[in-house]
């Protein structure tokens, strides 16, 4: 991005610029703001902000908040909005900007991680293993002077270097798509608690790469603490983690270790803070057992809402075991790629999850530039990119016709929904399938023109 | 060496890409024309189904009806009374009274409204009453109004339609069948804003500062139907006109004009559509219908021109939402309604009598009344609320509907020959050129006898054609992004910065009017809409120049027009098929208005000469011949708002100042979609298009460098 300045100077320009457009949509159109707070797409029960003050109403007024099934988020955050709740409106609104700028720092250090390890120690991160690159690389310069006419391979890329790309990432490219997506915009606006949680995976995949292991599980942990679903992430940063050393038993046993003893601070913190152990149930307990059927964006809730009462709990088994079930293969596969592990997972929580939102597809659209090697393979960016656009104008179109203007229905809802869900499937089905083939032609660059031509 | 089967199949698959990229333009404009083409098969009788009743419970005809001569002297009492009162406090005073005589309970509302934009006030005094049914709870009602004057034309009276309703009124309150409540009434000032702040009251919404209107305290319960009526004063009529579109492309469900279209022909009403008088039966009778029959051509083709131009008039009414009657705010509060306009006979002269000597022409109170008596004996019927039957119709007359399923695929189609023509500008950015024109069609050459020589042949054709284009593929995210940040750059100054801004103008127009130097712009002699005019048009000027100067001099590297190209085709396309599912004629309307001169933008045809193993391929381009430019430049010039709204205004006899005034109102006062409409999307794009023709050119061979793409 422009001139090459400090990288401080150049985020503190993106993060200016950032607050500024958040200002002028929140002062500027306050209208809009409070209708975006109770937009299905942008919040859901379990990340809506009218209903965390609700929360924080009850506690404040001495009840548990977790009555009346309206609060189903986590206990922690009750006392900072309580205190968010004594200032000004405007703080709480600097608060969700600070959030965002937060993420984009640590996407920016993220990326800066990520070139430090590629160019400090090219092999270290390679995917293949050194004696097959080898290999590879020896047939293809073999190749090079005599089999030009049989065919024309040569221009295969001899080094990891070269192969992703000539033009390096910039962790200001990355902050900025985060910053300046308009889901982002929309997500901060509509104050979705939705930004914790992202903040709080981030943060474990930046302390992941930069080999900070206490402070990677303590921030997995509270990303489990406050949606359940991060808990699925622990394999990839596992994985991050053992790159740069030897992964022995007992390194992942103090790793569980972190893990679980942040959880169970958080989850007595919790207790201390409500005096009962009620939040589980109206935490974890709705995302598992679905229990509020608000529509939103995911596939959860029409299912539910159609199911007979008697196969509600083996499909809700299914369901949830459905999500669970990607975390174990996607790392095997990819052991060697473990940060686009992590961002498959991320995709998978963001589709198959409960209660999604945009929010979520925003983390997986934030953490996507990190790949930007495997582009060239990817198959299907008009079609992932016009359905993406195509469901999120009609989700909100269908909503309007089912809810205010009576003339449609819930399947017109659904229908947009499973369109966003295509979207969503086709990107995580073009990533794999590029980062795939993108190691197949470093493994065997002889087939490599023949396969491409078969698009 | 190689899988066979495999390279078999790459082959197919590659015949199939290759033949589809080299066609993609050709099979756009097919598409286009196919939709085009489609949308003259619609009026065709065949194509359309009878209506049939959905809800069996209306049951409309069953009920004995026994409105008669009494109630129709009370009516003419009633229109005498009216006519000699001269002023409107006297006459609502009237009504109010009447009301109260007649055991309904009565309540008058007085609002007020100020619109900055035309800079007008309006009052009005809405009177209504509520005749509470006997035996059910005031939790359902039907509704009956008639403005004071009509809602289209506010210099024709409408004493007749209020003499008509205050008679049923009289005559209803004697009959002791109902199961819902019946709200009588009487909007004041402009009909459409007295119905709509009496509505906005009635539903309990906040009154905002320009908005002022008494509560309401004489309620019932949810409404479930509303009748309008709308007669004209003359002795009388020739013809009952429905006028059924709400906003936004709204209907009221198609069993409440069932009804009305099965009583009026038991009632030898005749019915129909927005006034079209048809020189053919509406209904066709079976042997009427078969067209192989020779003797039944003209007959059927008479018909398919009255059916035209019902649906040529409906579907203009349905996609501006301007020309709407009294029922139109009803339906945004789902509220199935609709307007009962009566054409006056021509034959008929001097005003009404009660006592017509001798056989009358036409109809009048008689025949109104047993009409309205049938529908809400109907209505009272109904089950919890209109559900059964569409919501989302067309029709060519009032026995006819065409469903959704027949009706959207014309313009799905044309969204989708644009998707491919956006399709075309993409394979063409992202680095596949034309391929080699002897790879598309041509076979082995007859020389190869076996299977395996063919088979090698393929391949040898399949690495001279990927080893071309695989290069040259945009392969990472920065050069990506390098490119299209031009692109991305102009699309926000059109779509974001200039549509905010045309958004705004209406209300900052006339704030600007206190602010700057008081009558300025009266003795320029502009109106607010004039003003309103000119600064759109500087803005749009102003944004056309920032565009420019950007793609000129910032970025004249790498500059892309068929990303913009691109992009801008996506959106309309989004537009369209989104806007359709709501707003089926405007939808069209937006397709048809810009699907072809857009779809025409010129793609830069970039060549790559057929490369050699050592010079890189040398793109040449063109961006089509001058004069073919200029037509398409001219021909968007046709499309944009200010001739639009000066050759409707000439259509319609109106001035475009009140037309353009009329659709911000619309906007401001009943959430019209389509000043939003044409703000973020239709004009932005328009501004796209002209920026591609006025700068076709891109210097493609200065891209590669600038992306850091291998040679």
């Amino acid at each position: 991005m422009g001139a090459p300045s400090k990288p401080h100077t150049q985020f503190g320009r993106l993060a200016a610029a950032a607050v500024v457009i958040r200002a002028l949509l929140y002062f500027g159109a306050q209208s809009l703001v409070n209708h975006l707070q109770h937009r299905i797409e942008l919040a859901t029960p379990l990340t809506s902000y009218p209903r965390l003050q609700e929360g924080v109403f009850l506690y404040q007024s001495g009840f548990d908040p977790y009555d009346g099934n309206v609060y189903f988020q986590p206990a922690l955050y009750l006392p900072l909005f309580q205190l968010l709740a004594q200032l000004p409106a405007a703080w709480t609104f600097a608060f969700y900007a600070v959030m965002d700028i937060a993420i984009a720092w640590q996407l920016w250090q993220i990326v800066a991680a990520l070139q430090a390890s590629r160019s400090s120690a090219p092999n270290t991160p390679a995917p293949i293993t050194a004696p097959k690159t080898a290999a590879a690389t020896k047939h293809t310069k073999a190749c090079k002077p005599s089999d030009a006419s049989q065919n024309k391979t040569c221009r295969l890329p001899a080094t990891t270097a070269e192969f992703d790309g000539s033009v390096a990432l910039c962790p200001a490219t990355v902050a900025a798509l985060y910053l300046g997506n308009p889901l982002t915009i929309l997500t901060c606006l509509a104050h979705s608690t939705l930004v914790f949680n992202t903040f709080a995976i981030v943060s474990c995949l930046r302390h992941s790469l930069q080999q900070r292991w206490t402070l990677a599980m303590a921030w997995l942990a509270v990303a489990a603490y406050l949606s359940f679903y991060p808990a699925m992430l622990i394999g990839p940063a596992l994985l991050i983690l053992g790159n740069a050393r030897a992964t022995t038993m007992s390194f992942v046993g103090r790793c569980l270790g972190v893990l679980i003893g942040t959880s169970l601070g958080l989850g007595l913190a919790s207790y201390a803070l409500v005096g009962s152990w009620s939040f589980i149930a109206s935490t974890y307990g709705v995302a598992l057992t679905v229990s509020d059927l608000t529509p939103n964006l995911g596939l959860f809730w029409y299912f539910f809402i159609e199911m007979f009462d008697h196969f509600r709990s083996f499909f809700l088994v299914v369901f949830q075991l459905h999500t669970f079930i990607f975390a174990a293969p996607v790392c095997i596969r990819f052991n060697n790629h473990p940060v686009l592990a992590f961002t498959v997972l991320c995709g998978i929580m963001a589709l198959f999850k409960s209660y999604p939102s945009v929010g979520d597809m925003v983390l997986v659209l934030a953490l996507l530039p990190l790949h930007h090697q495997v582009f060239k393979y990817m198959r299907y960016t008009f079609l992932t990119v016009g359905l993406m656009v195509y469901a999120l104008v009609l989700a909100p179109l269908f909503w309007h016709l089912w809810i205010y203007q009576g003339s449609g229905n819930a399947n017109f809802f659904y229908a947009a929904t499973l369109v966003y869900a295509a979207a969503q499937i086709f990107l995580l089905i073009d990533l794999t399938q590029s980062m795939l083939r993108r190691e197949h032609d470093r493994l065997y660059p002889t087939v490599r023109t023949l396969l491409v031509a078969q698009e | 060496m190689t899988d066979d089967k495999r390279v078999r199949q790459g082959v197919r698959t590659l015949r199939v890409v290759t033949a589809l990229r080299r066609h993609i333009n050709w099979l756009s404009w097919g598409l286009l024309a196919v939709g085009l083409a489609w949308l003259l098969v619609l009026p065709l009788e065949l194509y359309s189904n009878r209506t049939y009743l959905s809800e069996n419970a209306l049951m409309p005809n069953q009920a004995r009806r026994s409105y008669g001569d009494a109630q129709v002297a009370a009516a003419h009492q009633h229109l005498q009374a009216l006519v000699n009162r001269h002023d409107q406090d006297s006459r609502v005073a009237y009504v109010f009274e009447w009301l109260q005589r007649l055991g309904y309970h009565a309540e008058t509302q007085s609002f007020q409204y100020t619109q900055t934009f035309v800079n007008q006030t309006w009052a009005g005094t809405n009177v209504h009453g509520v005749l509470h049914a006997p035996r059910a709870d005031t939790t359902e009602a039907l509704m009956l109004v008639a403005p004071w004057r009509f809602a289209t034309d506010p210099n024709r009276s409408n004493l007749s339609g209020v003499a008509h309703v205050l008679a049923l009124a009289q005559y209803f309150r004697e009959l002791n069948h109902w199961a819902k409540d019946l709200i009588l009434l009487f909007p004041g000032g402009p009909p459409t804003l007295g119905i709509e702040m009496w509505l906005r009251r009635y539903h309990g919404e906040a009154m905002l500062s320009p908005h002022q209107a008494d509560p309401l305290y004489v309620r019932s319960g949810v409404i479930q139907g509303a009748l309008t009526f709308e007669l004209p004063h003359t002795a009388a009529y020739a013809s009952l006109g429905i006028f059924h579109e709400g906003k936004n492309g709204q209907l009221p469900n198609l069993d409440l004009l069932n009804i009305i279209a099965r009583i009026t022909k038991q009632e030898n009403v005749p019915l129909t559509l927005h006034h079209i008088v048809r020189s053919s039966p509406a209904q066709l009778n079976g042997h009427q219908r078969n067209w192989l029959s020779s003797d039944n051509w003209p007959l059927l083709y008479r018909h398919y021109l009255d059916s035209l131009r019902t649906l040529w008039t409906t579907m203009a009414a349905q996609a501006t939402g301007l020309t709407q009657g009294t029922h139109a705010p009803f339906h945004r509060y789902r509220i199935d309604a609709v307007t009962l306009q009566a054409a006056p006979h021509p034959e008929a002269t001097g005003p009404a009598a009660p006592w017509p000597n001798g056989p009358m022409a036409g109809f009048h109170f008689q025949e109104l009344g047993r009409v309205t008596e049938s529908v809400f004996r109907s209505l009272n019927n109904l089950l919890e609320h209109f559900h059964q039957s569409f919501f989302i119709y067309l029709l060519p007359s009032p026995w006819q509907y065409i469903s959704i399923a027949n009706f959207i695929p014309p313009v799905l189609l044309m969204a989708a020959g644009l998707l491919g023509a956006a399709l075309g500008s993409w394979w063409s950015v992202h680095g596949y050129y034309q391929p080699p024109s002897s790879m598309a069609r041509s076979n082995p050459p007859l020389t190869t006898t076996t299977k395996q020589a063919a088979y090698d042949w393929w391949v040898q054709q399949l690495f001279a054609q990927t080893e071309t284009q695989f290069p040259r593929r945009i392969h990472n995210y920065a050069a990506f992004w390098t490119l299209a940040r031009p692109t991305l750059a102009v699309l926000v100054v059109f779509h974001l910065g200039l549509g905010t801004l045309l958004y705004l103008l209406p209300t900052i127009v006339p704030q600007s009017l206190q602010i700057v130097p008081p009558g300025l712009f009266a003795h320029l002699g502009l109106s607010t809409a004039e003003a309103h005019m000119a600064l759109t048009q500087g803005f749009t000027l102003f944004s056309c120049l920032v565009s420019f100067g950007a793609v000129r001099q910032w970025y004249r590297n790498c500059y892309d027009p068929r990303l913009l190209r691109m992009l801008t085709l996506l959106l309309l396309m989004l537009a369209i098929a989104a806007v359709s599912v709501v707003n089926f004629s405007l939808a069209l309307a937006l397709a048809m208005l810009t699907a072809v001169p857009f779809s025409l933008l010129p793609t830069p045809n970039v060549k790559f000469e057929h490369p050699t193993n050592d010079a890189p391929a040398v793109p040449t381009f063109s961006g089509g011949p001058f004069v073919w430019r200029s037509v398409l430049l001219a021909w968007v010039m046709a499309i944009s708002p200010p001739v639009l709204a000066n050759t409707m205004a000439w259509a319609t006899n109106q001035t475009w100042t009140q037309l353009w005034s009329g659709m911000v109102v619309e906007h401001q006062l009943f959430g019209s979609w389509v000043y939003p409409l044409l703000c973020f999307i239709y004009w932005p794009a328009l501004m796209s298009a002209v920026l591609i023709l006025c700068y076709p050119s891109l210097r493609i061979d200065s891209i590669p460098n600038a992306l850091g793409m291998d040679k």
